[in-house]
Order: structure tokens, then sequence, then C-alpha cells
């Protein structure tokens, strides 16, 4: 896998957050935005400069969470209670039944996935 | 087993409490440490970062006392001689208040803090794990059957 494609946490949950808040699919696809931002529906146009998460639109993160919910639903799940819903991962640790850092490993596994799958398209 | 320390002065109490708890409070605690892998990495609990053992009781006891008392009893900084002990301190009229919570029922005496402020910490955790594997299984399941706009906040 290209390292140089990985989002940092923190990105991860910048994405998610706008993600997950269906309130602001008018705004998403208004793009009412900052100037000379393109793609209109882009998760974070309008709100900062994330240059890297401009590259994607909600449609695509939806869509590449359905298609990791096909091989790995747990993952899927996770990424939208860890990041979309914020649960620290130790709370997440404790509805998987497993340690800290097992679950911080499969948070990991799940980012690389989603990760992939976004930029697959 | 418990040495108390307590030093009065007109305005205030100090109290001291030896850091101890009773047999099934230690294995869950033992559990607890080795879940959040407290001597492997630093674990940050309510914006505080946790280091050892001791430093995570001396947070919960905190956050239980503060959480019945909105407080008025405070935790005084650790001092590196003083790791086996918990300290405390309060005005007068806060020590008098607790004292008279403590024989209506109300509260906790010293001696039974460590271990309530604990039993506490494992009730609400085993609360927290509930009510987040219930979400995680809805949210697996919504987003098994296609089903998106159910997980996302409208």
């Amino acid at each position: 896998m290209d390292r140089s494609n990985l989002l940092s946490p923190g990105e991860f949950d910048y994405l998610f957050r706008f993600w997950m808040d269906g309130s602001l699919d008018s705004i998403h696809s208004q793009g009412c935005a900052l100037p000379g931002v393109r793609g209109l529906d882009r998760v974070a146009s309008g709100f900062r400069p994330q240059t890297l998460l401009q590259q994607f639109t909600v449609a695509e993160v939806s869509a590449a969470l359905l298609a990791i919910a096909q091989i790995d639903s747990r993952s899927a799940a996770l990424l939208v209670i860890k990041h979309g819903y914020q649960v620290p991962i130790e709370d997440c640790a404790r509805a998987l039944a497993c340690s800290a850092s097992s679950a911080q490993g499969l948070l990991l596994m799940a980012q690389a996935l989603l990760t992939r799958e976004l930029h697959a398209h | 087993m418990h040495t108390d320390f307590m030093h009065t002065d007109s305005m205030h109490t100090d109290f001291r409490t030896k850091i101890g708890v009773g047999d099934r409070t230690l294995a869950r605690l033992t559990e607890e440490m080795k879940f959040l892998g407290i001597s492997t990495r630093t674990v940050v609990i309510e914006d505080r970062e946790i280091t050892s053992r001791n430093e995570f009781i001396r947070l919960v006891v905190d956050l239980y006392v503060n959480r019945w008392w909105e407080g008025a009893v405070e935790l005084l900084p650790i001092s590196t001689e003083e790791l086996e002990f918990i300290s405390f301190c309060c005005s007068s009229e806060c020590k008098s208040a607790w004292m008279g919570a403590v024989s209506a029922g109300a509260a906790p005496t010293l001696h039974r803090l460590i271990d309530d402020a604990l039993r506490d910490y494992f009730c609400r955790q085993q609360a927290i794990a509930r009510n987040l594997d219930t979400r995680l299984r809805y949210v697996e399941e919504r987003l098994k059957a296609g089903d998106i706009q159910s997980v996302r906040k409208s």
C-alpha cells in the first residue's frame, strides 16, 4: 500500500465528522464554499481547506464504507463508532471485549481498508 | 490496612488515606490495568495522562468525589514520597457536611472511599460496554444491509 495515501487519525476524525452529519448534506451539495474549491459536494468544502479530504465526497465515503461492510462489517462499524460518534478507543475496546491495544490494532486495519477503498475509485 | 492521617485547623481539614482495596476490587483493578495497558502506554482519561496504577486510582477517586461533592473536596497534588497515599483537603464546613452525610448513609466513609469509587467506575464502564456493544451491532447490521442513512446523524 502506498503510505503517502494514509490519513492521520485527526484526518479520519475530520472526514467522519462531516460525513456523519446528514444535516450538512444541503451545504455539501451546494458547496457554498471557499472560492476556487472544485467538486461541489466534497466532504470538507465550505469549512476549511483540507486539501486531502477535499478529494472525497460524502457519497464516496458512504460507498467505501458499504464496500468494507460487505467483507468486514465489524471494521466498518468500528470506523463509524470511533470516528463518527467520537467514542474513545478504550470504550470501543470494551464493546469489542478486547484490550485497548488490540482495539487500536483493529482500528488501524479498518482505517487502512477505508483508505484503500477510497483511493481505489 | 488503611492508615489515615487527618490534620485539622480552624479553616480546613487534610485527609490522607493509604491506597488499599479489597480483594475483589483488587482483582478487577488488575484486570483493568491490563485492559488499559497502563504499564506499556500513556492512557488519557478525562484529559489527564495516566501512567501508573496509583495515578489511575487518584483520578477515579477524584472524579467520584467531585461527582457527588461538586468540587468541595480537593485532591491534593501528589508528592513523590507519597505515592502510596491519597491526600484530600476540604473546608471544615465541608467536612462537617461530609460527616453528616456519612452518618445518614449518603456518603462513603474515608475508609470506604477508594473501594466505592473503583466499584462505581467498574459499574459505569460495564454500562458503557453494554451500550456500545448494542450500538456497534446496530451499525454493523445497518451497514451490511446497505442502509447508510440510519447510521448518520440527520
